[in-house]
């Protein structure tokens, strides 16, 4: 049988530095993670880009499965030569339909990495506070795992997590190792508990409220839903953060990633290229939710 | 750069030498009498018409529909490559200067960082040859905004008609290394020639009927943005088609799917509009501009705010062709025109 894609004439400007052609990659991991919600691992099939593929915590990829489209997901791994790329997955529309019908040995179609990241780099010497909601904690992950890679560069972790129920909280296996090892704090709550829930009930930011982190030589890194967003950032607000210090990954629709189809914009700024890493006084005025 | 003279009895006998060198396009009638960019067989088909061709120059460069990858999808054979665009040299005549200008707008967005490398092929193969305009269309407003009039940029050749005949510049080194091919036995012109030109295009624009005030133009959108009642009056009658932005030349958003069957498909793309209901609209149901007074809004922010921020330059060029194509009557020159009138301190 002939190769599909043999017909292509061999064009030298779009052949080079092509960022709408994937990367081919294998999954070598399928998890269930949750209700709706799968984990990934996957490995470049060219070995090159498996030896050179790089990123920084709160990059994202554009992930395809040939046939049903691509979408944007924030990558839940840490870089390194051979490692493989993790991300997690809700079962929401076509794209991620078809993602969770995969299984390991599966091809999928990987573009990126795109956006700017969290400023790690920047803030080296700082302490962390890190507060997360129901699947923004996937990017998070990559964060987590950064900083405890580089664990002296970096002064306390204090990291605040929720979600609707004990059963939507992703990373059990994580979050077991996180509360268990001293490096970190690890602050869990739901929004509703139920019989099987010992820790905090209430909302994140009404626990970030109480838990009342201090903002000396600190920086804060938030992902979840919008709305949750939203209410993370006045709640830094209300007690005494300053906005440059608090750090938001945003969400939007995306199709290309870096900076062409023009749907992701918020105001001036696009999530893609301007983000999705945002200071809250970057977003303040801005129409984002 | 030189200039030529070329009486305008000659034009079709030059166009053909242009032909000669590359494919042609050019604005032809179709059956319904609507201007369209298509490959020209013969030049005395070409419609000069005043004002700008109902489609945009823009499908040439970013064509409405586009496929960017073909690929095999069952694990065992999947494969993935790239479609090359046509890379054949063209040329492109009867642009009117606002359109040139809207391609140099669009550059900005699919050049900058990670070029676009469908879009660069075909803006490398084409050239732009414009003709400045005698007399404005009824919808026209670029004499306001930009300088197409005056210094047409974005053009590589510029034709100036100057009663019998045109004036021919080339405006950049393909554009003069087009008429070294073409223009010989062409008069040349002179100093006398480039002030009737600037004389004529001050009469053109000094005809258009529509103006928009550039003084604190930005900033007088940005306070505008809160103003929710503002937006809703001027949005009533929109029915969110699109037109509006699928014939702007400098509008460039386009969605990307995937068309698959038996094992193999390809990725394409084409326009997409940032006024219908799931542009950008998340799988989540999350949508930060649900409303269709909020999707105005956004086109028009975008226009003269976002993208002086990103870019540095306003996305209208005063085409007028939004304001001719809409079905609710929508005039993006009133609308303009009735943003807060307050004075803009220095201090804001």
């Amino acid at each position: 049988m002939s190769s599909p894609v043999a017909d292509n004439r061999a064009h030298p400007c779009a052949l080079q530095n092509n960022a709408y052609l994937p990367h081919l990659a294998t999954l070598t991991l399928v998890r269930e993670e949750g209700p709706n919600l799968m984990t990934f691992e996957a490995e470049f099939q060219d070995p090159e880009t498996a030896r050179s593929f790089t990123y920084m915590p709160g990059q994202f990829l554009e992930i395809g499965v040939l046939g049903a489209g691509e979408a944007p997901f924030g990558l839940a791994s840490v870089a390194g030569p051979g490692r493989p790329i993790r991300f997690s997955v809700q079962k929401m529309g076509l794209v991620t339909t078809a993602l969770h019908g995969l299984s390991e040995g599966a091809t999928i179609a990987v573009r990126g990495p795109f956006g700017n990241g969290f400023p790690v780099l920047e803030h080296k010497g700082k302490n962390l506070v890190i507060v997360g909601g129901g699947i923004g904690l996937p990017p998070l992950r990559s964060v987590i795992d950064y900083l405890r890679e580089h664990r002296a560069d970096y002064a306390d972790i204090t990291i605040i997590y929720g979600a609707r129920s004990p059963q939507l909280l992703c990373y059990k296996d994580c979050l077991t190792e996180w509360d268990a090892c001293c490096d970190l704090d690890l602050k869990l709550t739901v929004d509703k508990a139920d019989e099987t829930w010992q820790g905090n009930e209430g909302f994140v930011p009404a626990y970030l409220e109480q838990l009342n982190p201090s903002p000396e030589n600190a920086v804060a890194y938030t992902v979840g839903p919008p709305i949750m967003i939203k209410f993370v950032l006045q709640s830094f607000d209300k007690i005494g953060w300053p906005r440059a210090q608090v750090f938001a990954s945003l969400e939007a629709k995306m199709k290309c990633g870096f900076g062409k189809c023009g749907r992701c914009n918020v105001g001036p700024k696009l999530v893609c290229m301007d983000g999705p890493v945002f200071s809250a006084e970057e977003l303040q005025g801005l129409p984002w939710i | 750069m030189k200039t030529y003279l070329l009486p305008k009895d000659q034009l079709n006998d030059w166009l053909l030498r242009v032909k000669a060198q590359r494919t042609l396009f050019a604005p032809l009638a179709d059956a319904a009498g609507v201007l369209d960019w298509r490959e020209v067989s013969d030049p005395a088909q070409i419609v000069l018409a005043p004002g700008v061709p109902e489609l945009p120059l823009k499908k040439l460069f970013f064509p409405p529909s586009e496929v960017m990858l073909r690929f095999g999808y069952r694990s065992e054979q999947a494969a993935v490559a790239a479609v090359a665009p046509p890379a054949e040299p063209f040329a492109v005549f009867g642009v009117r200067p606002c359109d040139a200008l809207a391609t140099q707008v669009a550059d900005l967005v699919f050049l900058a960082g990670l070029p676009d490398p469908y879009y660069q092929a075909r803006r490398e193969a084409g050239l732009i040859i414009s003709v400045n305009c005698a007399e404005p269309a009824p919808e026209c407003f670029c004499a306001s905004l930009n300088n197409a009039l005056t210094e047409a940029p974005g053009s590589d050749v510029l034709l100036t008609p100057l009663g019998e005949q045109f004036l021919l510049e080339a405006l950049t080194d393909q554009g003069e290394a087009l008429l070294a091919e073409t223009a010989a036995g062409l008069a040349e012109g002179g100093e006398a020639d480039l002030a009737a030109k600037a004389e004529a295009v001050a009469q053109t624009a000094a005809q258009q009927m529509r103006r928009v005030d550039l003084e604190g133009l930005t900033e007088r959108v940005r306070r505008s943005y809160g103003d929710e009642a503002f937006w809703k009056s001027h949005t009533e009658a929109c029915i969110g088609c699109g037109v509006c932005t699928f014939l702007c030349p400098t509008c460039t958003c386009f969605d990307v799917r995937d068309d698959a069957v038996s094992g193999r498909g390809q990725r394409f793309r084409c326009w997409d509009t940032c006024q219908f209901a799931d542009f950008s609209k998340e799988a989540s149901g999350h949508d930060a501009r649900a409303q269709q007074w909020q999707k105005q809004r956004n086109r028009v922010c975008h226009k003269f705010w976002y993208s002086v921020d990103r870019c540095g330059v306003l996305s209208c060029v005063g085409c007028g062709r939004c304001l001719r194509g809409c079905a609710g009557h929508s005039d993006i020159v009133e609308m303009l025109a009735d943003l807060n009138k307050e004075p803009v301190t220095a201090d804001e």
